[in-house]
């Protein structure tokens, strides 16, 4: 392994458990709300406001986040629960 | 002569523009391959002043059942100059090494990609007869390309939708796992592709173990 793949292993590795990260992503022009982990978006939206309110929900409350994506799949915003 | 061994089968020579535009094309290029189970093979992966740049492009090819050639930026970096001549030099080579090459060179297949479909048709005439796959400059498309390309030569792929959401999910790491050991915004955003290549890498090896409770 190399010695920038060790470091990234290490620093992965402190990332808190996956189940708990929700996802919007651009997506065939439409927007899916999808749960790390899960084989299938939780729902999907015309609309970016209404995916982002909607991973909003499914965080609120729990030591989840939210990480909304733009067209180049990029981080353009993150939240946590 | 390349044997027709697991590297020379699982290959994939690189061609692409190297500017800070393209870099969300080039991330989700070399990302796609990797998640079709691919090894992507780039110049810019190996540094070796002493190995000029011709030899190592030569050898790549040379080394590589598959090439991807992104002709999409040609076009001259400032106004005045001459276009960019190495990505469709790097096709003609590719395309010599395929019809000259020999065994098992012969098996070498190429995907060309192009912003849009017919643009190069006038200027690249030589190509008539080849598919091109236009990108239109959006990585999801990009992706959906490649991975259509690919599922004619291996079977079982993942959905083009599904890599993309998954190249999506990679990049909600890779960023603050690069920021908790100090890299600078800067320095994320020109990381060298072989360090990005073990990124994903390690990723997907890091998937893996979370599918296999108790291997992580």
């Amino acid at each position: 392994m190399s010695e920038f793949r060790e470091i990234f292993a290490q620093a992965l590795a402190e990332v808190p458990a996956r189940r708990n990260r929700v996802h919007v992503i651009p997506s065939a022009g439409r927007w899916i709300v999808k749960r790390e982990g899960a084989q299938r978006a939780s729902n999907v939206f015309k609309v970016k406001k209404d995916a982002v309110q909607r991973a909003t929900s499914l965080v609120k409350g729990s030591d989840g986040e939210i990480f909304v994506h733009d067209h180049s799949g990029r981080i353009t915003f993150r939240k946590k629960g | 002569m390349p044997r027709e061994g697991d590297d020379f089968a699982r290959s994939v020579f690189i061609n692409c523009p190297f500017d800070p535009e393209y870099i969300p094309l080039r991330r989700a290029l070399l990302f796609v391959v990797l998640d079709c189970g691919l090894e992507p093979r780039i110049a810019s992966q190996r540094f070796d002043s002493g190995e000029a740049r011709m030899e190592k492009i030569r050898s790549l090819i040379r080394m590589c059942r598959f090439s991807i050639h992104d002709i999409s930026r040609l076009e001259p970096l400032r106004s005045g100059r001459l276009p960019r001549f190495n990505m469709p030099f790097e096709l003609g080579l590719d395309l010599g090494c395929r019809y000259y090459g020999g065994a098992p060179l012969n098996t070498k297949q190429c995907l060309v990609l192009e912003r849009k479909g017919s643009r190069y048709r006038r200027v690249l005439s030589d190509l008539a007869g080849h598919d091109i796959s236009a990108h239109q400059n959006r990585p999801e498309i990009l992706v959906a390309e490649v991975r259509n390309w690919l599922a004619t030569v291996k079977p079982d792929l993942q959905s083009g939708s599904r890599i993309w959401e998954r190249l999506n999910i990679f990049y909600s790491y890779l960023e603050p796992v690069l920021a908790s050991r100090h890299y600078t915004k800067k320095e994320m955003d020109s990381l060298p592709a072989g360090e990005y290549i073990e990124a994903v890498k390690q990723w997907q090896a890091n998937e893996r173990a979370e599918e296999k409770p108790g291997t992580k």
